[in-house]
């Protein structure tokens, strides 16, 4: 079976000046959960962006299950963007019904019983709601998917140790076992212990993909204190 | 998916729409109301002297209502359009698992739906207001028609049928043009890095002020073709029916080319920040 991800030659430049992403070169298997790791603007948002076709790349290309990013990428892959993006005067239940709409592989039941675990009135507008609470709906609508790829950028940034937890408890009982997770974070110790494999980037390049066990043995430390060293300021 | 989409779409504007129209039926009842009870005291020799300046309050009322729904209802689907494909709810729309077309299709079909509903609500708040006073002059309106038609009967109106015709295209045509204007102007005003709100704005009128010219150039060029190989130069019909369907068409050639242009804009050069 052919990899889930391929990227080649990957390039993104904002207004002719900034590169973003520099000639990248990726491939990402299937039923993992991947690290993607690295300091303030590194590319960890553009890479997400470009694979979720929120992005059109500069040069190269990314396939995903061997297509371009467009409508089919888009109803296998399921994106978690680090800001809220819901309409504000959107009930909860007409944005269970909206996903449900749009996503064959969304399961209404499981958001409905997430959102009732958290006590999340189903009839209140999202305006009315917390930040955090926002972002909780988001993860849940995200997560209810049975999707072939997670995006899920800096899920656990701004948020309290308890509602962290809460959040690595639901993409861990809820991910579809056979899907990859890539989660964008600079927090690598809250995240550490459910990943499988890690990438290292920085300016836009990948300096490292490799699986956790593996840099653990190498190293003969954990990620987060191999990230600090390689990326030291 | 695209019945979706306009299903959804419809779902999230409706309010300020129905809003609108609603209030402005509202004061074209309670103006055509008053209008009915002076009318009726000064056949009568009674009623209220405060009547009159109430009821000038209410056509001032009437006038602004009348712009709102109109200019607010187009206003409200340009912020509407500009904040789900090029803002943060823009990361939920560009995610759906549907086509470049699909998205602006959708988006192009609920802003006309809501710009006829418009002008259906204008005609029906004219009718309302202008109602009373047809009932209370009934057989005096009932004179006017019948000189109406004697007039239309006459040679110089002839194809009056066709005018009402190109009329109605230009008025059918001008829905999908203010709908593709709308769309054109915020996708145009996206390519900028800075100051895209500012540069959509420019495109607005830029682009309106481009067609407007356009067709009044190409209209003047007609009508005074027409005029020449009018054999009577009463006949004004047969000279502005051409006039007005060449403008419908250049409207509806500049709405084609301003859909394409967006979707080509949407789907190669999006950069959601």
């Amino acid at each position: 079976m052919s990899e889930l991800v391929e990227i080649r030659g990957l390039t993104k430049v904002y207004e002719k000046k900034k590169t973003a992403l520099d000639n990248l070169n990726l491939t990402i298997g299937r039923g993992r959960i991947i690290g993607l790791l690295g300091p303030n603007g590194s590319g960890k948002t553009t890479l997400i962006k470009l694979i979720s076709g929120l992005l059109v790349p500069t040069q190269g290309e990314i396939l995903i299950n061997g297509n371009h990013p467009g409508a089919m990428t888009k109803a296998q892959v399921s994106y978690l963007p680090e800001r809220t993006y819901l309409q504000a005067g959107m009930k909860v239940k007409n944005l269970v019904d909206f996903f449900a709409d749009f996503y064959e592989d969304f399961n209404p039941e499981r958001a409905r019983g997430l959102l009732a675990n958290l006590r999340i009135d189903e009839g209140a507008r999202l305006k009315t709601l917390s930040k955090g609470t926002k972002e909780k709906v988001q993860l849940i609508m995200v997560m209810s998917r049975q999707a072939q790829l997670y995006l899920l950028d800096e899920p656990i940034a701004g948020v309290d140790p308890a509602a962290r937890d809460y959040i690595l408890k639901t993409i861990i009982t809820n991910y579809n076992p056979e899907a990859t997770v890539i989660v964008s974070t600079h927090l690598i110790s809250d995240i550490e212990n459910i990943l499988d494999e890690v990438i290292f980037i920085r300016d836009g390049r990948i300096m490292l993909q490799d699986t956790v066990e593996s840099i653990r043995e190498r190293k003969g430390k954990s990620v987060d204190a191999y990230f600090r060293e390689v990326f030291v300021c | 998916m695209l019945g979706k989409l306009i299903k959804h779409e419809l779902r999230s504007t409706w309010r300020i729409p129905a809003l609108m129209i609603g209030v402005l039926m509202v004061i074209s009842l309670v103006t055509g109301g008053t209008l009915a009870l002076l009318l009726w005291s000064m056949e009568n020799g009674r009623g209220w002297i405060g009547l009159p300046f109430s009821l000038v309050a209410l056509v001032l009322l009437y006038y602004a209502a009348l712009i709102a729904a109109n200019f607010g209802v187009v206003l409200y689907q340009a912020v509407h359009f500009y904040k789900t494909m090029f803002t943060d709810e823009g990361y939920l729309t560009h995610t759906l698992p549907v086509t470049s077309h699909q998205l602006l299709l959708s988006k192009a079909a609920v802003i006309c739906i809501w710009n006829l509903t418009c002008i259906i609500g204008v005609f029906v708040s004219v009718f309302l207001l202008g109602g009373s006073f047809m009932v209370a002059f009934a057989e005096e309106f009932a004179e006017i028609k019948d000189e109406i038609m004697y007039v239309l009967r006459m040679g110089m109106m002839e194809n009056w049928g066709g005018l009402i015709v190109s009329l109605g295209a230009m008025m059918i045509v001008s829905v999908f043009y203010s709908a593709a204007i709308i769309i054109g102007a915020i996708s145009i005003g996206q390519m900028l890095r800075k100051h895209r709100i500012l540069g959509a704005i420019g495109a607005y009128f830029g682009i309106s002020s481009v067609v407007g010219l356009l067709s009044m150039i190409i209209s003047t060029v007609i009508m005074f073709t027409s005029l020449m190989v009018a054999d009577d130069v009463m006949r004004v019909f047969s000279i502005y029916t051409p006039t007005y369907l060449v403008m419908a068409l250049i409207e509806g050639l500049a709405s084609v080319g301003l859909y394409f242009l967006s979707e080509y804009l949407v789907r190669r050069h999006l950069e959601l920040e």
